[in-house]
């Protein structure tokens, strides 16, 4: 029997492997799809919620709805942050975190 | 859905994800995240999700791994070089991340009504594609609206950061 | 005669619409004439604003009430002189936006904060997850935009990508903890939230504090709070100036609106409420100490202001951590009052400093006394009030924040907020020092000041004396 449990630990657990990808990788495309990962774990999260909280008989569409809005929303972000990326590429030629030195602490 | 499909699906979702935060090629890390999404939208389906699923695969397999791939190729990124590690921070950080799992399935194993059988739905008269797109038309449309306004804005800002001489 | 409050946000969205048509039909045409049709639009919007009651609005997700009201003309306002700051700074932009002509961009520039404003309108609004959301991400991917927009100035984009990774970081937590918050109370909704939380049985206490403090993280992150704002210095530092003030006022003011709302949310389930004022107050404790000591060392004007953003951000958390104070709302409405006064204030003097020098250093401030006298005054009157000296906007909104304190009875945090402001006298003073007692290097001509900046300038110095004289002007921000 699968419940809203194992549901839950999958997205959690998707949610930590997007949170470690942004804390040790330091490639910044690699850190964005991790970003990514952790955004559709909260997708993940909400679906089953949905299907969890029955109104009338049907699942909480108003769930469904938060997700749709959260992909529209991720997509456009990365076409953005992709853009920014490839811009810094192009004046510095590097995608790493570390060299990304110019500032400081 | 029989508990072994969702396993099955489960772990190609959270195996390949981890494919995605350790391999070193960039294009491994895109097309497990392909691969993972695909196993993604299989549990939305399980849940009875149908259309988020589809936009899932449409979005996100199609229009967003594209995107990356494109760009790891346009940039023509390699294979990383591994580099010394800083020690201080990769412990850290697995602590917190280590921390975080712990609170999680606490969390998860306290939650009343987690451990039961999911309640019964009936299938909905027009089919969910119809039920999300009335509701977001009639309850959610300011929401639409911005997110409208979000996409004209991220589309001036592609064009701002990436033409290569603007008029 | 009714007019909708939701139709406003509309007009900011169409003022910015008509000024990207209007840029691209128009080629010759001067590129800061649109920056005053924004203007002149937004005071427009802000004159309505002042004429429209607090009242029901038909929306479950969309409320107008004084504290949406405040913070909208907050926003408006908060925009109108980004506005001004980016005519003045235009030189700058195009200096380092590559373009055949020599106004490429510059009419995006000038129209991607209206959209913004009008993002940050529908968040001082939204009550409801979804509807924040999508505002909350609005305001953020213009932002990206706006920070990396010098695209031939490396640290502009390297600002641009630490926003934009630590940004989607913030999202992935905000929309995680909205997910867990719906999980357990079956609601996006704020107010069915505050509605059904006191029905929730025991065992579901621990996720939804779960959810709550995931939300915390990821508004602490916008708004700037230790230990989520390791960014701030970088990306204030590297963004184009008027951006900086955008982001340090306007995008720090929203995340308050929002961290009030779902901290008074969970203030009808106290087991969960109080742990969540405690998680406050731990925010609070370490964003005054951490922004009030490494501001300490620092030479660079615009990265003291970023520190010192951080340090206010401490003393609003101590604010928001009074929320069983009766006057807590009230005291982070003046704080923020406070701070858009002093804050633009500065960051508009540095960008006419840092024009003229060249350079953001506070050795470039060296002298300005004997060159620019109005320039010095202005600034010092900034730093005075943001450092808290009495008859200044800051040392009401201070003290405003240390009463909640007090009434709520967070003796620890009082203490700590008593002795950060020590510190910040040191450091706002370096800057005085600099003006007026030491000598400028080099030359010692007058700065220009255009005629709009100066009146600006004028009208924020009267301000933040009328503020501070006159403390019961203050109470009347919130109708």
């Amino acid at each position: 029997m699968v419940t809203l449990n194992d549901y839950l630990l999958a997205s959690g657990l998707l949610f930590s492997l997007g949170f470690a990808g942004v804390l040790l990788r330091r490639n910044i495309i690699v850190i964005y799809m991790a970003l990514e990962l952790m955004l559709n774990a909260s997708a993940l999260a909400l679906v089953g919620f949905s299907r969890f909280h029955v109104r009338d008989g049907l699942p909480d569409y108003n769930a469904q709805i938060f997700v749709f809005f959260i992909i529209t929303v991720a997509a456009a972000e990365v076409a953005v942050g992709l853009a920014i990326i490839v811009a810094l590429f192009r004046a510095r030629q590097t995608t790493r975190v570390e060299d990304l030195t110019s500032l400081r602490f | 859905m029989a508990p072994i499909v969702f396993w099955i699906f489960v772990i190609l979702m959270l195996g390949f994800g981890l494919s995605v935060i350790v391999s070193r090629n960039p294009v491994t890390s895109a097309l497990s995240l392909v691969v993972s999404f695909i196993a993604l939208a299989a549990l939305y389906v399980s849940l009875g999700a149908f259309f988020i699923g589809v936009i899932q695969i449409l979005v996100y397999a199609g229009a967003v791994m594209v995107l990356f791939l494109f760009i790891i190729m346009l940039l023509d990124l390699r294979v990383e070089i591994r580099k010394r590690m800083n020690l201080p921070a990769v412990s850290g950080g697995t602590i917190v991340i280590i921390l975080f799992i712990k609170i999680l399935f606490d969390v998860c194993y306290s939650f009343n009504g987690g451990h039961a059988e999911f309640p019964a739905v009936s299938v909905a008269t027009h089919g969910d594609v119809w039920t999300i797109g009335t509701m977001i038309f009639r309850y959610y449309n300011l929401p639409l609206q911005i997110v409208g306004t979000l996409i004209l804005v991220a589309s001036i800002g592609v064009v701002i950061l990436s033409k290569r001489e603007l008029k | 005669m009714s007019f909708p409050p939701a139709l406003l946000e509309l007009l900011v969205l169409c003022l910015g619409l008509a000024l990207l048509l209007v840029e691209s039909f128009t080629e010759k045409q001067d590129r800061t004439l649109l920056a005053y049709i924004g203007m002149v639009g937004l005071g427009v919007i802000f004159l309505i604003l002042q004429l429209l009651p607090p009242g029901p609005t038909g929306m479950a997700s969309y409320v107008f009430d004084p504290v949406a009201i405040f913070f909208k003309k907050f926003v408006v306002l908060t925009t109108i002189i980004v506005l001004i700051m980016s005519v003045d700074y235009a030189t700058t932009i195009q200096r380092f936006v590559p373009g055949i002509s020599s106004q490429a961009g510059l009419g995006e520039f000038f129209a991607i904060p209206i959209l913004t404003c009008a993002g940050m309108m529908w968040m001082a609004s939204a009550i409801d997850f979804i509807l924040i959301f999508v505002s909350l991400e609005l305001v953020t991917i213009s932002f990206y935009v706006l920070v990396a927009f010098m695209r031939r100035n490396a640290s502009s984009l390297e600002a641009g990508v630490k926003y934009l990774i630590l940004s989607a970081f913030s999202t992935g937590f905000f929309a995680y903890g909205a997910a867990w918050i719906f999980g357990v109370t079956g609601n996006t909704n704020l107010v069915r939230i505050q509605q059904v939380l006191p029905a929730l049985g025991a065992e579901n206490y621990s996720a939804i504090l779960f959810g709550a403090l995931l939300v915390l993280v990821g508004l602490g992150f916008k708004i700037a709070a230790a230990p989520f704002q390791f960014w701030v210095p970088d990306v204030y530092q590297g963004a184009p100036t008027p951006i900086t003030a955008f982001l340090s006022v306007g995008s720090k003011a929203v995340g308050f609106i929002v961290l009030l709302r779902v901290v008074q949310a969970f203030q009808s389930l106290p087991p969960v409420g109080d742990k969540v004022v405690a998680a406050l107050i731990i925010l609070a404790a370490a964003t005054l100490i951490y922004g009030n000591l490494a501001a300490l060392p620092q030479t660079n004007l615009k990265r003291l202001l970023a520190y010192s953003s951080i340090g206010h951000a401490g003393y609003l958390l101590m604010a928001v951590a009074g929320i069983s104070a009766r006057d807590s709302g009230q005291a982070v409405v003046i704080y923020l009052a406070a701070y858009l006064l002093m804050t633009l204030l500065s960051f508009l003097i540095l960008i006419i400093v840092s024009n003229y020098a060249d350079g953001d250093e506070i050795v470039n401030f060296n002298g300005l006394s004997q060159r620019s006298p109005l320039l010095a005054f202005g600034l010092l009157v900034a730093m005075m009030s943001l450092a808290g000296v009495p008859f200044t906007a800051g040392f009401l909104g201070k003290f405003l924040v240390f009463k909640v304190a007090y009434e709520s009875q967070q003796f620890v945090l009082l203490a700590l907020g008593i002795i950060t402001v020590g510190c910040g006298f040191y450091y706002y003073l370096k800057v005085v020092r600099a003006m007026y007692w030491q000598s400028a290097a080099s030359n010692g001509a007058t700065i220009p000041v255009s005629g709009l900046s100066f009146a600006t300038i004028v009208l924020l110095v009267l301000f933040t004396f009328l503020l501070g004289i006159f403390p019961q002007m203050a109470t009347g921000l919130l109708r």
